[in-house]
């Protein structure tokens, strides 16, 4: 019982082959019918955890909203930013029902009373698929709670929680500090339970008797594409990544854009269980040994940079001057202070924003100061890196 | 842990910058003019930390008295 049986390509918000399953098909493959009995306790047995990135176990986040009165909302939150991954819309256009079904059973399970489906404006294919598919449950009689589609702005921090919130609450839609925990007091003050689209598809297969933390969900990127696949926890990265095309490779991005390097020889024989925590919200980002890590990392802390909700001024200042010193390092023109130079910045910015925008790209600056650590010599004025550096990181290709 | 006697938004800061004027034992500024609340203060500069909240024009910061 897998979520996916094949590997699934996809790419720029659309998975390539966009037929979402029927309603019928997804009865007939679910291991048995949806039962919200006791099923808190049941995720507390299994610890499921939210895969959004933060791994906070589900349980403890429905109690919080129980404890807190209940009669609250649900945000299924498929406004997937991080350009390298693509789980969440291939949930939302391939196994719509499932995604449902987990949406319904943790609306019953914690005494909600609304639904909210948070997108990107523009993510036509996740929105007519669910759309789709809430047509086909009305016909059949499946009693839902009305589900409202909310779009928030095509950008990255859209998808950040308290962002969310601000928005269904009547303002921008922009991370801000919270000084009590959604799930206690969220939108206009409801309990509110924000939910990763990956962890509400689990909450469905917990639903329907099966334990959903047998496999997990990763989008891989190689030279070869991007696919989502649900991995066996026992498979070696190496294994996963030779299977899905990858060719010679020399480092690792373990979790997106605000993820950790690691050197291949360190992780590649690792099972995916072990790397379980490391690849975050499941991304995984292979670089071949012949594009330059130093290249990659000064794209991905502009795209950061760029990224960033202009709020928060360590954010804002800081993240352009990195990007400045590694666009010079990227250009073969870094200067011997420059390292010193990227860490003193990163220590001046590293948990001063109101979200954790700024300290991921940091996570990530500085691991890659470490992997790339020989390959820094060749980017000074006297050498020449020989590695590609016309390498896009996905996020750039459309702007 | 003691709690800093000031709390800060970052969100609502825009780096006015007067937090540091008039609370110099408790806040500095960064190379971009935004505030750093020194973490080992604690609670006996509580006047000097409702001074900068009180200042600021955002509303930005919060004294906090324990």
């Amino acid at each position: 019982m897998t979520i996916f049986d094949t590997p699934v390509p996809v790419g720029s918000g659309r998975v390539a082959l966009d037929v979402g399953e029927s309603l019928t098909d997804h009865r007939t493959r679910r291991p048995g019918q949806l039962e919200v009995q006791d099923l808190l306790q049941r995720a507390a047995d299994v610890e499921l955890r939210g895969y959004g990135g933060a791994f906070f176990p589900v349980a403890r986040k429905w109690q919080a909203a129980i404890d807190a009165g209940g009669r609250g909302i649900v945000v299924a939150n498929g406004a997937e930013s991080e350009p390298a991954s693509g789980k969440d819309a291939a949930l939302l256009q391939l196994r719509p029902h499932l995604v449902l079904d987990g949406l319904k059973a943790t609306v019953r399970a914690t005494g909600s009373t609304e639904a909210v489906l948070w997108l990107h404006k523009g993510a036509q294919h996740s929105r007519v698929s669910i759309e789709r598919a809430l047509v086909e449950r009305r016909a059949a009689g499946v009693t839902d709670v009305p589900l409202r589609i909310v779009e928030g702005p095509a950008r990255y921090l859209s998808g950040e929680s308290t962002a969310i919130i601000r928005a269904l609450s009547g303002g921008p839609a922009l991370p801000h500090t919270m000084p009590v925990p959604a799930a206690i007091s969220g939108v206009d003050g409801r309990p509110t339970l924000v939910h990763n689209i990956e962890t509400l598809a689990r909450v469905g297969l917990l639903a329907t008797g099966f334990d959903p933390t047998q496999s997990r969900l990763l989008t891989v990127t190689t030279s070869s594409g991007r696919m989502v696949v649900d991995a066996d926890p026992d498979e070696t990265l190496a294994s996963l990544v030779e299977r899905l095309g990858g060719g010679d490779t020399s480092a690792v991005l373990l979790g997106g854009y605000g993820g950790t390097w690691y050197r291949w020889e360190d992780v590649a024989d690792q099972p995916i269980r072990a790397l379980e925590t490391l690849a975050n919200a499941g991304i995984v980002i292979v670089l071949p040994r012949s594009s330059c890590g130093i290249a990659v990392s000064a794209q991905i802390v502009q795209y950061a940079a760029d990224s960033s909700a202009r709020q928060c001024g360590p954010c804002l200042f800081g993240l352009d001057s990195l990007a400045e010193v590694m666009q010079r390092v990227a250009s073969g023109h870094a200067r011997r202070s420059d390292v010193a130079r990227l860490e003193r910045i990163s220590a001046e910015v590293a948990g001063r924003g109101a979200c954790h925008h700024p300290d991921g790209a940091i996570r990530m600056l500085g691991s890659a100061l470490d992997v790339f650590a020989d390959e820094l010599p060749a980017h000074r004025r006297s050498r020449r890196c020989t590695r590609r550096h016309d390498i896009l990181v996905p996020g750039q290709e459309a702007a | 842990m003691k709690k800093a006697a000031l709390q800060l938004d970052a969100a609502k800061c825009d780096g006015v910058g007067i937090c540091a004027l008039v609370a110099p034992d408790l806040v500095s500024l960064d190379r971009w003019g935004f505030p750093v609340i020194d973490p080992a203060a604690d609670a006996s500069l509580i006047r000097q930390a409702k001074r900068a909240a009180k200042a600021c024009p955002h509303r930005a910061m919060r004294a906090v008295a324990n």
